[in-house]
């Protein structure tokens, strides 16, 4: 196990022990996370558990991309309180499936998982970004203290933008320059890195209510 | 070949970079966008609470006043000619019918004077007058009141078409007209008092001059308590979105000036 697995595995742990500790003062939507991570962490483990043995593990991710986006539209199901906003989340769940099905076609099993990876990113940006119009619009305080799902939903949205070239383009230099999506695949784990950071600062300086 | 891997290389890190900054951009801009129309719209809840406030306090100062001009009234008015009344009925001679019969109908005369004079304060007690009565008759009711006393005359002039106001705005007008006529009364020694009301299109105007001793206008620039009640005067214009002015010339007299626009 290399330093960065340890620092990613190390991380994803840190989320779900902040999760647990915090879990009474949570609201629903940050306490499902816990379910993200867990999976996050169990697919790490097993990934290390291949890689070991010297055996392809990117399948495990084909795997995990298409549950880690259910949840995340579930996630922002419940953030969403406009009916229209809803509708446009089924839709797109309803495509993404399909498109992550028909991704096979392209990046078969033991590649890289390119097109599955840049759908994922696209929709996760456009929903966060659906959120933050809600937010523009509405007359929502910030003056004390900023809700956990706006820093979520910013960690998703700033880690789902810069991952979009990185993960699109890594299955091609796999192929073609090993050494570059080497290079390029530090930079994703940098962005994952930052993702969890967030959260977990998120989830840490939430402040009690006040009896 | 090793060039144009470091171009790829450098071309898709400089676009994630881009994107990541356009991201941080959006939600930094979102987060202190919300901060500041939170802020704002603690300001304009802050200012209708004071214009509430001062709405509040005009209405209590017109009881307040309304309840002085009753008791003056009927102290100075209504008593006296009922004691009048009573002093006729209480001389009458039964013994010479023609000055009995004079005195009898002059007790009527006086009792019904009391009588008007009764129902016309009766008005006055209804706390929504103002509204009632519109702007320009409750004016011109409060100088009727001070020319009864005899010490005033007092003339009102109205131009143009007249138009109802605001019902907030009519009564902050109205106060601020009870006010100076108080203060004309007690300072000024005038012998007569003006009002003009001129109903232009789009705006009002009000003029209420007085041919007093006038006064040096001086100290109202400095932040004196002299001339308080003016500057009272002039915040709750402003609150309405009105001009105020006040001139003054010792010996002369004093002017003071309103402007309303019309609001549609």
């Amino acid at each position: 196990m290399v330093w960065y697995d340890f620092v990613g595995s190390g991380l994803i742990l840190l989320c779900i022990i902040v999760i647990l500790v915090r879990y009474p003062l949570l609201p629903h939507e940050i306490r499902l996370f816990l379910f993200y991570f867990t999976l996050n962490f169990l697919i790490e483990i097993a990934s290390e558990f291949f890689s070991s043995k010297g055996q392809n593990n990117l399948f495990l991710y084909h795997i995990l991309i298409p549950f880690q986006y259910a949840f995340l539209c579930y996630y922002f199901l419940l953030l969403f309180d406009q009916t229209k906003n809803k509708k446009i989340l089924l839709v797109s769940a309803i495509s993404v499936v399909v498109v992550l099905i028909l991704s096979l076609f392209f990046n078969s099993i033991s590649q890289y998982y390119s097109y599955a990876s840049m759908m994922k990113n696209i929709i996760i940006s456009v929903l966060a970004l659906i959120y933050f119009r809600r937010i523009f619009i509405s007359n929502v305080n910030f003056e004390n203290h900023v809700e956990e799902s706006v820093w979520v939903c910013t960690g998703l949205f700033i880690n789902s933008l810069g991952n979009f070239f990185i993960e699109g383009s890594m299955n091609y230099l796999m192929e073609t320059d090993r050494s570059i999506s080497i290079k390029l695949y530090y930079l994703h784990l940098a962005l994952d890195f930052l993702f969890s950071i967030i959260f977990i600062c998120a989830i840490i300086f939430k402040k009690k209510p006040v009896a | 070949m090793h060039k144009i891997d470091e171009e790829i290389l450098f071309t898709i890190v400089l676009g994630s970079i881009l994107l990541i900054g356009l991201g941080t951009f959006i939600v930094v801009f979102l987060l202190q966008y919300q901060k500041r129309k939170f802020r704002h719209r603690q300001d304009i809840l802050k200012l209708q609470d004071s214009f509430q406030q001062n709405i509040l306090r005009a209405q209590l100062e017109i009881q307040e006043q309304t309840l002085k001009n009753i008791s003056q009234e009927v102290h100075d008015n209504i008593g006296q000619v009922l004691s009048l009344a009573k002093l006729n009925l209480a001389t009458t001679d039964i013994n010479q019918p023609d000055a009995m019969q004079q005195k009898i109908e002059d007790s009527k005369t006086l009792v019904a004077k009391a009588i008007q004079d009764l129902r016309d304060l009766s008005k006055s007690m209804n706390t929504d007058y103002i509204a009632e009565m519109g702007f320009a008759s409750a004016v011109e009711y409060e100088l009727e009141m001070i020319k009864k006393t005899g010490s005033f005359e007092t003339v009102l002039e109205i131009s143009g078409v007249a138009r109802k106001l605001e019902a907030q705005k009519e009564l902050i007008l109205f106060r601020i007209v009870q006010e100076v006529l108080n203060n004309i009364i007690k300072h000024s020694k005038a012998k007569l008092i003006t009002i003009k009301l001129n109903y232009k299109p789009g705006i009002f105007f009000m003029q209420i001059t007085d041919n007093g001793s006038g006064f040096d206008i001086t100290p109202l620039q400095e932040n004196s308590k002299f001339g308080l009640g003016i500057r009272n005067m002039k915040n709750r214009t402003h609150l309405i979105g009105a001009r105020f002015e006040i001139t003054s010339t010792l010996d002369l007299g004093t002017s003071v000036n309103i402007s309303l626009p019309f609001t549609n």
